[in-house]
């Protein structure tokens, strides 16, 4: 058992292993649950709290569940019970969070024309897809000012290279198609 | 206040943020990041144990000293034995940072959660010191906060519930 020094804790060493490490404990506060009101008699009682009035009836099971069990999905009510169990595969995703990253779009779009092979494809359709690269910058600059995680994570360099990245990009695609033009009128004068 | 630890492990990219009332944890995608948030008066317990990347340590040595070497002492050729020079100059600085850094293991106990969530990668030294202290000030901050938000609240009573069953008879 390792003992972290107090207070706030700090470098401890195991005296069997010699295993050394930082420790930090903190208070453990209970969970932050509304209490559920006990059941009368004559009250319809939680299936899972037989001590506890129902609330409401699982969307899911068609259960009465007490205001502990609820969980309110998409505007339905559900009993955490059947959430773990059947509802699982069906809800999992529901407390899923995600955060768009318009600036790894970018990044993804202007990697491609590195890669040999794909650049035959992407070089050309540059004029399509730089516009809407330029469209996602702005959409990242208007989520960085309102979105603080997104500003942390979007790095500071970024609102600067990606444009440079882009228009040199595009400079190139117009070289190219000015070239090919030249070309090809020279050829048919 | 905000500070962020990215692990530079290409298979699973992992960021995490300490953000004024929790530390968010990103999972990276091509187009979007999961977002999973932990409030700081979930964490009951921090662990930070450093070690050496003995691994990148023996890849270094083998993929660029050794060669490196071997090409300085092999070739008489001045071009060959400036590339085993600059391959040897490389190992080293590798061999350095990675000394220097050492692998970082960050394991955050949450309350009624059984495992640990875990991050684990090659970091600058004072980019784990700045996200430890930033960290722990946070936890503390929100802990104290909650604390004195608990003690101002009267807890009510719960009320047993009603016992209806007849007083047994006496006997005669």
């Amino acid at each position: 058992m390792l003992t972290p020094p107090y207070p706030g804790g700090g470098r401890v060493v195991c005296p069997q292993c010699r295993w050394t490490g930082e420790i930090y404990l903190f208070k453990r506060f209970p969970l932050d649950t509304a209490a559920a009101e006990s059941a009368l008699p004559e009250d319809a009682t939680c299936i899972h709290h037989p001590t506890k009035k129902a609330t409401a009836i699982c969307a899911g099971s068609g259960d009465y569940i007490c205001s502990l069990c609820a969980v309110e999905v998409n505007g339905e009510t559900f009993s955490a019970e059947y959430l773990n169990k059947a509802g699982k595969a069906k809800f999992g995703k529901a407390f899923d969070r995600y955060l768009p990253r318009p600036d790894s779009v970018i990044y993804l779009l202007a990697i491609t024309i590195l890669i040999p092979g794909v650049d035959y494809v992407t070089f050309p359709l540059a004029c399509v897809w730089i516009p809407y690269a330029f469209f996602l910058y702005f959409k990242a600059l208007r989520m960085r000012r309102e979105n603080d995680l997104f500003r942390i994570v979007m790095p500071r360099y970024r609102m600067v290279t990606i444009p440079i990245y882009l228009t040199l990009i595009g400079l190139a695609w117009l070289g190219v198609a000015i070239a090919v033009l030249v070309a090809v009128l020279s050829r048919r004068s | 206040m905000s500070e962020i630890l990215k692990t530079t492990s290409v298979f699973d990219r992992l960021s995490f943020v300490v953000m004024d009332d929790s530390l968010v944890r990103l999972e990276h995608g091509s187009t979007q990041d999961r977002v999973r948030k932990f409030r700081f008066i979930e964490i009951e317990g921090i662990l930070f144990s450093r070690a050496a990347p003995v691994g990148r340590l023996i890849l270094c040595t083998v993929f660029f000293i050794l060669p490196g070497i071997a090409m300085m002492l092999l070739n008489s050729e001045l071009a060959l034995v400036m590339v085993g020079l600059g391959l040897m100059v490389v190992g080293l600085c590798l061999l350095v940072w990675y000394s220097v850094a050492g692998r970082t293991t960050i394991q955050i106990y949450r309350a009624n959660r059984p495992t640990p969530e875990k991050v684990s990668g090659i970091f600058r030294p004072r980019k784990v010191r700045r996200f430890r202290e930033n960290l722990i000030a946070g936890i503390q901050r929100a802990q104290s906060a909650a604390a004195l938000r608990d003690a101002g609240t009267v807890q009510a009573p719960e009320v047993p519930a009603l016992d209806l069953t007849p007083p047994p008879i006496p006997p005669v």
